[in-house]
């Protein structure tokens, strides 16, 4: 079965343009519309196919976060709570005012926020990976996602693939991740904003604050033993971890419908 | 000090190919300018023209679109020829209503400057082509050979090599930092990324060029195409080739006020001669 098409555009925000996927379905539909947040650095495309899927029975929005894709940056380093505050003035801009939100490693903070700061909009949450680091992690992790410096001879760049090879699941073709891999070295002076922000939020404070229904969604990924930790915190007697053994990077276009129907059947439940 | 630049801002209009994405800068009061729509090279993106879009901006309304396939436009579903992405510029123009504009092309944006001059002569007043990309048969056949479909490589050497492909035709004084700001978009789309080499190699530069009756300035920095672009010599009805030996990539960002200076006294001179 092929997917509704997908289509982009801009809204205004406080941080300057925001510029987004959606899809929806030809027929209106009462199911809440699904806002998505991407993983850092990268952009909505990696939703592209999910969008597609997920479109055909609900509006489905992916929104390239304030510095990402080809959203207008902030003019210093964000934290979560700023990109929550854009995806409010994204949803403003196309008058959600009920929706679920769902996120990917980055993008799970960011929706999570959103419920925080929206409690009356946002009804359901999906979280790709929920990693919570320990001291020693988080110094690491700042680290190796900090501003890298560019070589002369591509050797950061070999070794961003290299990573990006690694990190997909068994099935992702190289073209595959050459569909997305561009996007990882969009606006370069700033790309390691995103996971700065990602690295100071609160994480368990803020699941154990939000009473809202929460999904998280455990693929064997590089954060894997750091989502483990969410067990417990969460609030809604509905909230759970779903391991995903054998899933990784590149889920999205390899299971696509599998995690459509999974995340249906979270959503759709009430 | 005075502001000398605009806000350059990205919508998207629909053409026949789909979603075209458009990077937009215009003066805060309309001075009467007839607009410049601006063509990138292949790959890459409008993005190559943002800091260009701010300046030439201030005073007439001016337009980068990103080539169908290219940056964030939606691709045609088959392999395109330089007049269908003419073709898809005719619909930016209508789209937003421009009756008649000038253009300025980037190596394979020249060659569509060139087609969209040709298909409608009422609508196009002037051109500005960096670099005439004009080849030999055997330069052709190397050309195809080299750009022809990327293939990816496990190990990430093809992204390692290109970035050193980048750096070696940077032009002096464009940094890492600036080519870097641009080489994402060379990376996108490693299935469809050669469709612009391709169309533009199939394209008749040379006989197209000497149809044109319209005004031609070629601008020929010290790139990759500054001895092909002197094959333009001689054939032009009205045009002029100015060497810049000491530009190459990038000047669009390094000397973007000396290219705003030149380009304006060519298409804001009073006559139809490119002298």
């Amino acid at each position: 079965m092929t997917g509704v098409s997908v289509r982009k555009g801009y809204v205004d925000g406080r941080f300057g343009q925001i510029h987004y996927r959606i899809a929806k379905p030809d027929l209106e539909t009462t199911r809440r519309p699904l806002l998505c947040f991407h993983m850092s650095p990268y952009s909505s495309i990696i939703y592209e196919a999910f969008l597609s899927e997920m479109g055909l029975d609900r509006m489905t929005i992916a929104m390239d976060t304030p510095g990402f894709g080809e959203s207008d940056p902030p003019s210093t380093p964000p934290e979560i709570s700023d990109y929550a505050g854009a995806a409010a003035d994204l949803m403003n801009a196309l008058n959600l005012s009920s929706v679920d939100v769902m996120g990917y490693h980055t993008g799970s903070k960011v929706a999570l926020e959103v419920a925080l700061q929206n409690p009356t909009v946002v009804n359901c949450i999906v979280m790709v990976s929920a990693p919570l680091y320990t001291d020693d992690e988080l110094a690491e992790v700042r680290r190796e996602y900090g501003p890298e410096p560019l070589s002369e001879d591509g050797s950061h760049v070999q070794a961003w693939w290299q990573s990006a090879v690694r990190w997909s699941m068994d099935g992702r073709t190289l073209d595959d991740i050459g569909r997305v891999f561009w996007a990882k070295l969009l606006n370069p002076a700033i790309s390691w904003w995103g996971h700065n922000a990602a690295f100071s939020y609160d994480s368990a404070g803020a699941l154990s604050k939000v009473t809202s229904p929460i999904l998280v969604l455990r693929p064997e990924d590089d954060v894997w033993d750091a989502t483990a930790r969410a067990n417990g915190l969460m609030v809604h007697p509905d909230s759970h971890i779903h391991d995903l053994p054998g899933w990784s990077h590149g889920f999205l276009d390899l299971k696509t419908v599998e995690a459509a129907v999974l995340i249906r059947g979270f959503l759709d439940k009430d | 000090m005075i502001d000398l630049t605009t806000p350059v801002r990205r919508r998207y209009v629909d053409g026949r190919f789909g979603q075209v994405h458009l990077r937009v800068a215009q003066p805060q009061k309309d001075a009467g300018q007839i607009p410049l729509l601006c063509f990138h090279m292949s790959p890459n993106s409008s993005r190559i023209y943002n800091t260009f879009l701010g300046q030439i901006g201030t005073d007439r309304l001016s337009i980068a679109p990103d080539t169908p396939g290219f940056g964030e436009s939606d691709p045609p579903s088959s392999l395109p020829s330089i007049a269908d992405y003419a073709a898809a510029m005719v619909d930016v123009m209508d789209a937003l209503e421009l009756k008649k504009v000038d253009v300025i092309g980037y190596h394979t944006g020249s060659e569509t400057c060139v087609e969209l001059a040709l298909q409608h002569p009422d609508r196009v007043r002037k051109l500005v082509l960096t670099s005439a990309p004009i080849f030999t048969d055997e330069e052709l056949a190397a050309h195809r050979d080299h750009y022809g479909k990327p293939e990816p490589i496990e190990d990430g050497s093809h992204v390692a090599a290109k970035w050193r492909a980048y750096l070696h035709w940077a032009g002096p004084g464009w940094s890492k930092d600036h080519v870097a700001v641009q080489f994402a978009d060379a990376l996108r789309r490693p299935d469809i990324s050669w469709w612009g080499h391709n169309a533009a190699f199939d394209f008749p530069m040379k006989a197209r060029l000497s149809e044109v009756s319209q005004p031609v300035l070629v601008l020929n920095p010290n790139d990759d195409l500054v001895e092909q672009s002197r094959r333009a010599e001689g054939i032009m009805q009205n045009g002029l080739i100015l060497e810049l030996p000491d530009w190459g990539h990038g000047y669009l960002d390094l000397h973007t006020e000396k290219a705003c200076e030149i380009i304006r006294e060519f298409l804001d001179a009073p006559s139809g001669d490119a002298a």
